[in-house]
Parts: C-alpha cells; structure tokens; sequence
C-alpha cells in the first residue's frame, strides 16, 4: 500500500514538530529531504503529496524548484511558509502554483487545518483514475 | 505623422484596403509611412529577417538600422544577460507561434541586457500584426510594435532579483495560446473566448472535465490580459478550510488577525466554487457584483475572479450546491473546454508538446511515439483527459529503453481499457430490437404480478387485475411469451394452499 506522502522542507525541524502529530494520526509518510533536488525526486518516486516549503535565505534556488516541481507535477501541492510578508515574494509564490501562502502567526492549529484539508484529496486514491503516476 | 495618423491610415484607402499588403510590397510607400511613427515599429519578412526598423525602434533599442537587417527572430529559447545584443534582441523580437499561424498576438518580454538596450526599461510589450496574402500559410509580412513597460508593478514595493523576475517570466511564457491551437472548430472558438476574455475583466466561469486544463486556460487568459503584472493564485474550494478562502478574499478571519498575502494579487482561480459554504459564496457575490462597478478607482475592484468547475452553472444550482445568485454572477463569461476524447485530432500536437515535460530528468530522451502505442493512444476514452496524457506519457518514458514509446511502455491498466472498449459492443452499432424489448418488459411485467397475487385463490384474475388487462388477454400473453400457469403447476386454483395443508 502507497501511503499520502507528506514532504517537509525547512532548515530547523520546526514545522515537521508541529506537523508529526497529526502525520502520525492519519498514517501520512512524512519525509523531510535536506535537498532541494531530493524533493523532485521524492515527487518522481513517491506519487503526488503535499510539499510545505518553509522559505530560507536561498529563495532563488527554493523557488526554481518550486517552479520546477509545479511544471513537472502539476498535481502536486504545495503549501509555502514565509516568515514575514513581501508582497514581491508572495505574488510570485501563488504564480508558482501554490496552494496557499502561511503568513505568520504559524499556529500548529492554523497549519494543521490547512495540512489536513489538502491531504484529503490523497487519502481515497492516489491518481484520478488509476493510470498513470 | 504621430501614432494616430498611422492607425487612421489604412482606413483612408476605402474599398482597397485588403490588397494594402500587396501593393505596400511594391512601392514600399509603408517605410515612410511607419519611418515617421512615434513608437518603435518593425516589420519582419516571412523568414522572419527585419526588413524594416523605425527611427523610434534604433533609438529605443541602440541599434542602427544597418545593424538590424542582420538579425533573424526564430529564437523561442530565453536569453541570458551574458549572451550578445543580437540574440537577445533576436528572441525579444521572435513572433510566437499563433502570429505564424496568421492571428494577431502580443507578448511581453524580458530584456537580460539593461543598459546597452533598454536603459531603465527591461520589459517590452510588442504587439504582433501578421499581414496575410490570400492563400498564403505561413503569413507574408509581420508588423511588430514595441511598447516598453516602464516598471513592473509587482516588484515596485519589494523588488525581486532579476533571476526571481525571469522565474516568473518563465512561467508566463509556458501559459501561452500555443497550448490551445487547434484546426478543430470548438478549439478554434475556445481560442476566439480565451483572446475576448483577456480583453475584458468580467469574471470568466471555465466548464470542463476533471483534468481538461481548466486552470491553464484561467492562467493563459490572466497572463494575456493587461493586468497580468499581478499574480494569479489558485484557491481549491474543496480542498482548503473556508475560513482560510474567506481571509484571503475578502480579508475575513474569525479566529486570527494577520497579513492576508492578497495585496499583489490581480485574479484569484476558484476551482469549483460551489464546494465554498453560502455565506461565503453570498459574499463572493456581492464582491463581485461590487467589482463590476465603473465607477470605480482602479485598484479598489480586487482580483478578478476566474472559476472553474465540472459541472455546468445551472447544473450545480440544481444540485443545491451552488447558489443561483453566485451563477448568475459568474456566468458572464462562460467558456467550455472540450473533453480530450472530443480532440483526438489535436492528439499528435499534444503529445508533442508534452513529451519533453514528460521525459525531462530521464536518462533516455524520447522524441515519438511508435505507430501501435498511437493506436492505443487513439483508441482510449481518456476520462482524465489533458492530465491523464500527461501521466501515461510520463509513465511511459520512464518505462521506454529507446527514443520511441511503444505499445509495451504504455500502463497495463490502460491497454486493459483499451481492450475492453474494443470488446464491448459499440453502443452505435448494436440493433435496437423493440419487438424483443417490450416482450421482455412485458413478460417481467406479468411474472411480478403472478408473483404478488401469489396465494389468491384466483391468482391469474387477479394478477390480471393488477394489471388492468381482461383475464383472457392475460391468458392469451402467457401462452405467447411461454409463460407457465403457477395454477396448474399448483395443481389447481388453490394448489399451494392444499399441497401447505
């Protein structure tokens, strides 16, 4: 069986603390690669998920991918976490594709509301019908 | 001449303007006509070399005209700040693929080089006018006009780096019309909405199949309209908490103040609004009906609303899901797109175009199919249309070992299809038999009301009488259609009860 993969990307744990919980509740695989190119990988291998990318100081590298990931896996969401708002920033994020913009405050509640109700389009299938990825 | 006697022109040569190619060939009065233009002009001939470049264009551009006859502008590929003038002005220039097709198009591109081109200007809007002989395919002359952009409103406040600036450029361009050129007459109309759509900024309802491209289209309409400086975000209404739609929307939030990230955004893809709750569905209403207010500064409407959904408007209101207000108000513009099952025609452009995407990061680069994998292709229903293509082919390059895909690297589930579809008899040509179908409902219909009047002690009378026939008639079909006597098989009119006894 092919568990809902979770994918955390971040440099200090935090959102994967907040988020374990509730992975571990709903039998949800949560990966946290320490590489940008892991990730797409991860897509590639893993079928579709959610990826919750946690912007760093590396923005140009962590958006190309970004940009990447939503060209080659359009299924895949993505939910982006800023940790203050640049209104540059966060235009480009949504025309990346992304589902949602996190601004702060990053409540657990607040993040677990958002996880949980888009990992819910991957808990009864993992394709729309059954071909492909 | 300024900007205004140039348009007006053309409408000056009364009953011959549709010849104005023909003879602007010959006599080349149209060098002096466009010489004097106050904004940049350039005509490219059909190899797409400058034949032609104003005073406005050498001096907006650096280059003199000399100079510019050399470049040819076939190059789709973006530029980088390190190669020459030349290239980068060369794909600055390039016509995109519907302009060679012989319909109007503009563009707007991003310029690597600053000072020695542009200056301060980096990005240009060049609006593309292809002039058509009769019978001529590939167009004759393209008349180009250049309009740069003096700053980009999204990155006024928080300048982005000029690599986060091309990201987003690059992400534009993918969203371009080429993705829905097509010969077939639904597609052809569907490209005519998606150009009117750019024009205006009602809101655009987008019906389609689960996978039909239904947020593409909403992308490539937003990224050719004017306002395509701002962003574009996705909101799906079935997957993300209302609350959260509602905060980003209309600044709401019940539990949580905070920044709202809506402040860049010029149009907001609902995908299937009639999963959103009333409330917010009556206030996405008004704010739409407000939006739509002339009167109005510009900048106080709020992002257009583009939405999509599988079902048609009137459909879902009938389900209860949708409110009829909410309909009504984004039922300015609908477009539909057609299910990929209804576009087998435009199969081999669409494959094409996603093949690189398909295989990208592969160690084998795939260039074709082979002649059994496109009969499969052909053969399939596609109920999960443009994204179900793109998986299968995906698929199938990580599975091809050659250049080719064939039959072997496609899904077995889709072969299974394939085979069953073929299997099954054609609804078209299999023989209605009416004779045979009424015989059948009626043969049923008689065996059920024997069943219910099971135990009378008249059973054919009053099956008979369930079924409003005379006795004899009901006697008179059961012999035809061979159906026993339950009486006789009993052994009399009250067998069962007797054998019971």
């Amino acid at each position: 069986m092919q568990y809902p993969q979770l994918l955390v990307y971040e440099t200090d744990r935090r959102l994967a603390g907040l988020l374990q919980r509730l992975a571990d509740k709903n039998n949800w695989l949560l990966r946290e690669p320490r590489q940008l190119s892991a990730v797409l990988r991860l897509f590639d291998r893993g079928g579709p998920g959610l990826l919750v990318l946690h912007l760093s100081r590396d923005l140009e590298r962590e958006l190309a991918m970004l940009e990447q990931l939503s060209w080659l896996h359009p299924d895949a969401a993505v939910v982006l976490v800023a940790d203050n708002e640049q209104r540059g920033l966060t235009s480009l994020a949504w025309d990346l594709g992304v589902r949602f913009v996190l601004l702060p405050p990053h409540t657990r509640e607040r993040l677990e509301e958002i996880v949980l109700h888009l990992m819910k389009q991957y808990q009864p299938a993992m394709s729309t019908n059954g071909v492909g990825t | 001449m300024n900007e205004e006697d140039a348009k007006g022109a053309p409408g000056q040569q009364g009953p011959d303007a549709p010849r104005f190619p023909r003879r602007l060939a010959k006599d080349f009065r149209w060098q002096a006509f466009f010489e004097r233009c106050a904004e940049p002009v350039f005509v490219l001939d059909r190899r797409r070399r400058l034949l032609f470049v104003n005073r406005a264009w050498e001096m907006l551009t650096g280059m003199a005209k000399d100079e510019a006859h050399v470049l040819v502008c076939r190059r789709p590929r973006p530029v980088s700040a390190d190669d020459p003038i030349e290239e980068i002005l060369a794909h600055a220039l390039t016509p995109p693929s519907e302009v060679l097709r012989g319909a109007s198009g503009h563009v707007r591109r991003l310029l690597p080089a600053p000072k020695s081109v542009v200056g301060a200007s980096r990005w240009w809007e060049i609006e593309f006018l292809p002039l058509l002989q009769e019978g001529e395919q590939g167009g004759y002359l393209i008349v180009g006009r250049i309009r740069p952009v003096p700053a980009v409103e999204l990155i006024r406040d928080h300048p982005l780096s000029e690599k986060l600036v091309n990201l987003r450029q690059r992400r534009i361009e993918r969203f371009g019309m080429d993705a829905w050129a097509s010969s077939l007459p639904a597609m052809r109309r569907l490209g005519e909405q998606i150009r009117l759509a750019s024009q205006v900024t009602t809101p655009v309802l987008i019906v389609g199949e689960v996978g039909s491209g239904k947020q593409t289209l909403a992308r490539t309409i937003h990224y050719l309209s004017p306002r395509r400086d701002g962003a574009c975000a996705v909101l799906d209404c079935q997957h993300l908490p209302p609350t959260v739609i509602s905060h980003l929307l209309f600044g709401l939030d019940r539990r949580e103040a905070g920044p709202t990230g809506r402040e860049g955004l010029a149009a907001v893809y609902l995908r299937e609004p009639a999963f959103l709750p009333r409330d917010v569905q009556l206030l996405l209403c008004e704010r739409i009906m407000g939006g739509r207010d002339a009167r109005a500064p510009e900048g106080a409407t709020g992002p257009r609303i583009f939405a999509g959904s599988v079902m048609p408007p009137a459909q879902a209101v009938r389900s209860g899901r949708l409110l009829d207000e909410l309909a009504c108000a984004l039922s300015a513009l609908v477009l539909e797109v057609p299910p990929l099952r209804e576009r087998l025609a435009d199969l081999p452009s669409l494959v094409e175009r996603l093949l690189p995407r398909a295989c990208f990061g592969r160690d084998t680069r795939v260039t074709n199919l082979r002649a059994d994998a496109w009969a499969l292709l052909r053969a399939y229903s596609w109920p999960g249309n443009l994204r179900e293509l793109y998986n299968v082919l995906r698929s199938a390059c990580a599975h091809a070992s050659g250049e080719q895909i064939c039959a072997a690297d496609l899904p077995a589930e889709l072969c299974r299809a394939v085979q069953r579809e073929q299997m099954a008899p054609r609804t078209t040509d299999k023989t209605l038999p009416l004779e045979q179908l009424l015989e059948e409902a009626e043969r049923r219909l008689i065996q059920l009301a024997l069943q219910r009047a099971r135990g009378h002690k008249a059973q054919k009378a009053q099956a008979a009488r369930l079924l409003g026939i005379p006795r004899a008639r009901l006697w008179r079909r059961m012999l035809a259609l061979g159906i026993a006597d339950p009486e006789q098989e009993a052994g009399g009119p009250a067998g069962e009860d007797a054998r019971e006894e």
